[in-house]
């Protein structure tokens, strides 16, 4: 009766940019200059993203002169010798500059001391990927290498790196059981992982990470050199010459080499300016050329000194080493915000060339691109994901509300934009100004994803239990995907473990053996699920898998920070670090603990969800109903269910996670009870402990290829449940229940409970309008109390995706939320793409 | 009037989280089972009926080779079948599946055969109720009873929602009206916000469409305003090109409700098809007249006439 209506006028109305797209607009909002749309067409128009060797070329070149020194001076000597000789290029249109590369597009760089084994193979990977394309299928992260690069590569930098680079140095010195339950059968294998465990240690150089970037603002390289070259100076116990030396000389080089690098900016600038015909050219070259010749190595006096010396140094930090999903912005409105405000006095600027500035680095982060060369990275950061977080809003660390007029500027200055930066991150807590947050919401509701929010009301108790002060606490800023970091406090920088939760269920029903690997033994014997007398039975078993497994990625973990000091180092980000600093030590060897540092390494999951609904559908079919038997159940999964539909069924439609069954969500606690409480039997140090998480970005796809079916009725190949959301499309009583689950499914009795990812996929109709709008501000707030971690939104027709898998190049810049970045549809595999047309999409009830 | 009880049980139809147009606020909406109307455009067929009813959703059969079942005792034989050829999917037959129940349907892997309607106690239907809690605080919702026709067990209304209020949960009903006064007086004590439908307002085109004369029905508004002053009222009518859709019914009730000031709105809802499936899932024919949903100039114009006679301006109304 009443049921009977729904009050929409138009059924189903578009996001903004589904309209930009339909309607062949440049870009979703009109707050964006002609000069940012051209820039946009060259970039889109460069095509793929290509290899850039120059970096790795001349790092290459200083490490053969340097060997046999201590490993952070080489890697200041190396950084100084690129900055002196690398290609300095501007572009048309540019008005921050700098770039390592020579073309104005996507690039992506490669680093021969991290993975310089796995090139050649690599090679072959990217050519396979572009001949596919080629042949009209969708195309998947495809990658640019010219033939002369090739050659590079072949020639010059995999003959040195061979065997001297840091992966088969990691699998080499891994203990017999943990490499071949990472690396599988094969010992000669070092590119592709079993999909068991993740470890990305040997991906990245470092952990995400996010630079103290106020402290190139206020004191310039030449302050910071300052005081190295004082600390030096004092240095008097031999102990301390000998340890300490090396670092400090490393950061007065690492000094000189940033000012050298814009020095040459600047003076190609000034060259350009007095050739330049067009008057309004000429201004904006000569502007550059006066902002390169004073930052990066003063503190900046405006605001566009401040942003060209921010993306200065951001991008040093890319030639200096990879970060994984690359560098993190820190709280931009917060550290940018005095030169805004000062200059906005002044009349320097107006809001709307502050947006153009902002938006000129948010092109160049957008074609820093990174490129994996192992195969196994590249399908867990599909789509070329990127963690650039730009934090915006929160609280001060003087506890007050932290929004101010710069944060609106940074997140009106993204909304137009058709690509997929930059990655706006807002901290939300129980007082963000309602102003504030409807700006927000509008943003969500353009679709592109972004931005992201994180809940102050989560991270903040999780910062202070973890050892941090008030003020630290309330400062840090969001790092990586979805994750966080305080950035004078923190020093875990090495790549972090991750325990596939669907193939522990597999170990727990097969007695250890994979079936995708052939039965290869990677579990513990825990013997044939037949004989489980009861439930509590078939838990022991997945309790000590689970264990089994948390145990090798903690080996794993100590062998790669055990092992870094010995490949890398990172003389910029740790001058930037006020404890490294202070002690005068490299942040790759935090494994030796700085004193003062929270140092939390990561136990990552993945596939939460399915192992939740695997474990429920047994207690349910078998043991409580006894619907099932167990010869019935794992003979329908060793067939992968085929023939055995009605089995399946059964399974499908057992209770799932996500439905505020309470006892179902249960399972989820402790599930990471029981990763939390192993972790902490093996803890690094006192009070200090691996943190449990769960933020598998893309990886729940490829590990889903890993993993035979499983009883929550998921064939193999499909992918694995997301970050912590339900198996897709299980969750059907909608987003309230949902999160509420969610919840309540997440340990929070141990202070170490880390990170969680939550997508969440809203059909355009259901936040259209003033009303929608409301109501998404309403689900924030709910979100925030409900204290979760994160949570991102994709608005989105699904009829828009299905049009996009049929006709990629109309649909070319249509972005997606993934995990916590968005990427160009086209970008990913089917299966990725698959995967998020299957999310479940929420829809308000009518 | 009976003792209002925890373990008080009703027939309910579905519990649907997340809904944003019964009320203030973000609310979780319990459908309860029988209703004393019928209209000609109903899209809720299931909630009609007084008991549990068989339902079938062919699309999700998976065949009599992988599954087959339902083609054995409890059911009862010849109830459900299957036509030879390549299609070996279930057919009901609507006569001889008469009468089933869980036992039938529970066999069904696949959720295809099922129950629309089941009987839940109070505390069964608020437990899940109120894991939304959290969203009530922050949108000012809170749950909803509707049907069916919520006054038609007002022993359970009274007892789910004078708990409701126990629990700290803002409440709301939709009803229809065609009640005995009894069931009024009764449970509308335990309710903050009356949404409640004026389907038509000439008493002959009211049977005509809705199967029953409005007299009662309207007196028992007008008694519900003067009884219970302090309550919120909002009238509403789902709009049917054809039907209602014409100034003088939305004029009619204005003149109606206006006079009392604690009917604080009146809503129009245009009319969705989306029922016409579930009467294939109860094995009835969509017979029913090819009602369009209006147009959006329709349902603005009608709009516009209540905006003003309430005194305000149509911009700032959405939706």
């Amino acid at each position: 009766m009443a049921k009977a209506a729904v009050k929409l006028a138009d059924p189903n109305p578009l996001s903004a940019q589904e309209r930009a797209i339909e309607s062949g607009k440049k870009a979703l909002h009109e707050n964006v200059s002609e000069r940012i749309l051209r820039m946009i067409e060259l970039i889109r128009n460069y095509g793929d993203p290509r290899l850039t060797l120059d970096r790795t070329v001349l790092f290459t070149e200083s490490f053969k002169t340097t060997e046999g020194q201590p490993l952070v001076l080489r890697w200041a000597k190396a950084l100084k010798h690129i900055a002196e000789n690398i290609a300095v290029t501007i572009f048309a249109d540019e008005l921050i500059v700098g770039r390592p590369n020579t073309w104005f597009g996507r690039y992506g760089l490669v680093y021969g001391e991290l993975d310089g084994s796995l090139m050649k193979e690599a090679l072959g990977v990217f050519k396979a990927v572009k001949d596919k394309k080629g042949q009209g299928s969708i195309p998947s992260s495809s990658v640019t290498v010219l033939a002369e690069d090739g050659k590079v590569i072949e020639e010059v930098l995999f003959p040195y790196w061979n065997g001297r680079d840091f992966t088969p140095a990691f699998i080499k010195a891994l203990p017999e059981e943990t490499r071949h339950l990472i690396y599988g059968p094969d010992p000669n294998n070092i590119s592709v992982q079993t999909g068991m465990l993740m470890c990305t240690g040997a991906w990245r150089h470092s952990q995400n990470w996010a630079h103290d970037f106020g402290k190139i603002l206020t004191r310039g390289c030449k302050g910071i050199r300052d005081e190295a070259r004082a600390k030096l100076a004092a240095l008097e116990h031999p102990y301390d010459v000998v340890q300490k030396m090396p670092f400090l000389e490393s950061v007065i080089i690492v000094c000189d080499a940033m000012m050298t690098l814009a020095m040459r900016y600047g003076r190609l600038a000034a060259d350009m300016a007095s050739r330049e015909n067009d008057q309004q050219r000429k201004n904006e070259l000569q502007e550059i050329a006066e902002a390169c010749a004073w930052v990066p190595e003063n503190p900046a006096r405006t605001f566009r000194e401040a942003v060209q010396s921010q993306w200065f140094t951001q991008m040093f930090s890319r030639l200096e080493q990879n970060i994984g999903g690359q560098v993190s912005m820190g709280r931009m409105d917060q550290y940018l915000y005095p030169y805004y405000q000062k200059d906005l006095a002044d009349g320097r600027i107006t809001r709307e060339s502050a947006e153009e500035l902002l938006q000129c680095v948010w092109l160049n982060m957008w074609q820093s691109t990174e490129v994996k060369l192992s195969p196994s990275a590249a399908a867990s950061m599909e789509g070329f994901a990127h963690f650039e977080p730009v934090t915006i809003g929160g609280q001060t660390a003087d506890g007050l509300d932290a929004t101010n007029e710069l944060s609106y500027v940074i997140l009106e200055s993204a909304r137009p934009l058709p690509c997929t930066y930059p990655e706006i991150t807002v901290r939300i807590y129980a007082n963000t100004p309602d102003r504030f947050l409807h700006a927000v919401a509008e943003a969500v509701k353009d679709g592109t994803g972004r931005p992201k929010v994180v809940n102050d009301e989560n991270i903040v108790p999780f910062y202070l239990s973890n050892g941090a002060t008030v003020p630290e606490a309330l400062d840090y800023a969001c790092s990586g995907c979805c994750e966080s970091r305080l950035v004078n406090r923190e020093t875990q920088v090495t790549g972090n473990t991750g325990t596939n939760l669907g193939a522990v269920v597999e170990m727990a029903l097969r007695d250890g053996k994979s079936k995708v690997w052939k039965d290869e033994q990677f579990g513990l014997k825990t013997g044939d699920p037949k004989k489980f007398a009861t439930y509590e039975d078939l838990w022991r078993a997945f309790c000590a898998q689970l264990e089994h497994f948390t145990k090798h990625v903690m080996i794993q973990q100590c062998v790669a920070v055990t092992l870094k000091p010995h490949f890398f180092a990172a003389p910029m980000a740790s001058m930037l670090h006020d404890l490294a600093m202070k002690e005068c030590i490299d942040l790759h060897r935090h494994g030796e603990f700085i004193p003062g540092s929270i140092d939390l390494p990561c136990l990552e999951t993945v596939g939460k969800g399915t192992a939740i609904d695997s474990l429920a559908a047994i207690k349910h079919l078998i043991y409580d109903t006894k619907q099932l038997t167990w010869d019935a159940l794992l003979d329908a999964l060793e067939r992968n269910w085929e023939g055995k539909e009605a089995i399946r069924q059964l399974c499908l439609n057992a209770p799932k996670y996500g439905n505020g069954i309470e006892w179902v969500d249960a399972i989820g606690w402790e599930i990471e009870r029981i990763q939390l409480e192993c972790a902490r039997r093996y803890h690094v140090r006192a009070n200090q402990y691996y943190m449990q998480r769960s933020v598998p970005v893309t990886a729940h796809v490829p590990m889903g290829r890993a993993v035979w079916a499983t009883p929550n009725g998921r064939p193999n190949p499909e992918y694995l449940s997301e970050g912590i959301s339900a198996s897709h499309g299980m969750d059907v009583k909608g987003p309230t229940t949902a999160l509420h689950s969610m919840a309540r499914a997440r340990c929070g009795a141990y202070k170490e409970k880390g990170a969680d990812l939550i997508n969440m996929k809203f059909t355009p109709s259901t936040v259209a309008g003033e009303d929608g709008t409301r109501r998404l501000m309403q689900v924030i707030r709910t979100w925030c109390e409900l204290k979760l971690w994160h949570i991102q939104f994709n608005i989105i027709n699904k009829r828009t995706l299905l049009a996009a898998q049929k006709d990629p190049m109309k649909y070319r810049d249509l972005i997606v939320r993934i995990a916590g970045y968005s990427a160009f549809f086209v970008d990913l595999s089917p299966m990725q793409q698959a995967e998020i047309i299957a999310r479940t999409e929420e829809e308000m009830a009518h | 009037m009976s003792q209002a009880t925890p373990n008080q049980k009703g027939l309910v139809l579905n519990i649907q989280h997340f809904c944003t147009n019964d009320g203030p606020g973000i609310r979780t909406t319990v459908f309860l089972k029988f209703c004393s109307l019928r209209c000609k455009w109903c899209c809720n067929p299931e909630s009609i009926g007084q008991r549990p009813e068989l339902a079938y959703d062919i699309n999700k059969c998976i065949g009599k080779k992988a599954c087959g079942k339902c083609l054995q005792p409890p059911a009862p034989e010849g109830a459900m079948y299957v036509l030879d050829g390549p299609d070996d999917r279930v057919h009901i037959n609507w006569d001889l599946a008469q009468g089933c129940g869980e036992e039938t349907t529970s066999v069904c892997p696949t959720g295809a055969l099922y129950l629309f309607g089941q009987e839940m106690t109070v505390d069964q239907v608020l437990d899940e109720v109120e894991q939304d809690s959290a969203f009530y605080r922050e949108s000012g919702g809170g749950v909803t009873l509707s049907g069916g026709e919520c006054l038609l067990q007002p022993d359970f209304s009274t007892a789910l929602l004078a708990e409701a209020h126990e629990r700290g949960i803002n409440t709301a009903i939709e009803t229809a009206g065609n009640v005995p006064w009894a069931f009024m007086e009764e449970v509308l004590p335990h309710v903050d916000t009356v949404l409640h439908d004026h389907k038509l307002t000439d008493p002959i085109r009211h049977k005509k469409w809705v199967g029953a004369d409005n007299t009662r029905i309207l007196a028992n508004f007008k008694k519900a305003y003067e009884t219970f002053p302090d309550k919120t009222f909002i009238a509403r009518t789902p709009i049917i090109p054809g039907v209602n859709d014409d100034e003088e019914h939305i004029r009619s009730v204005l003149a109606f409700i206006r006079p009392h000031k604690n009917v604080v709105d009146y809503q129009l809802l245009p009319y969705h098809r989306y029922g016409e499936t579930k009467y294939g899932f109860l094995g009835k024919v969509y017979e029913l007249e090819d009602f369009t949903p209006p147009s959006s100039e329709t349902m603005d114009r009608l709009r516009a006439i209540i905006d003003e006679s309430f005194g305000r301006t149509a911009a700032g109304k959405t939706g």
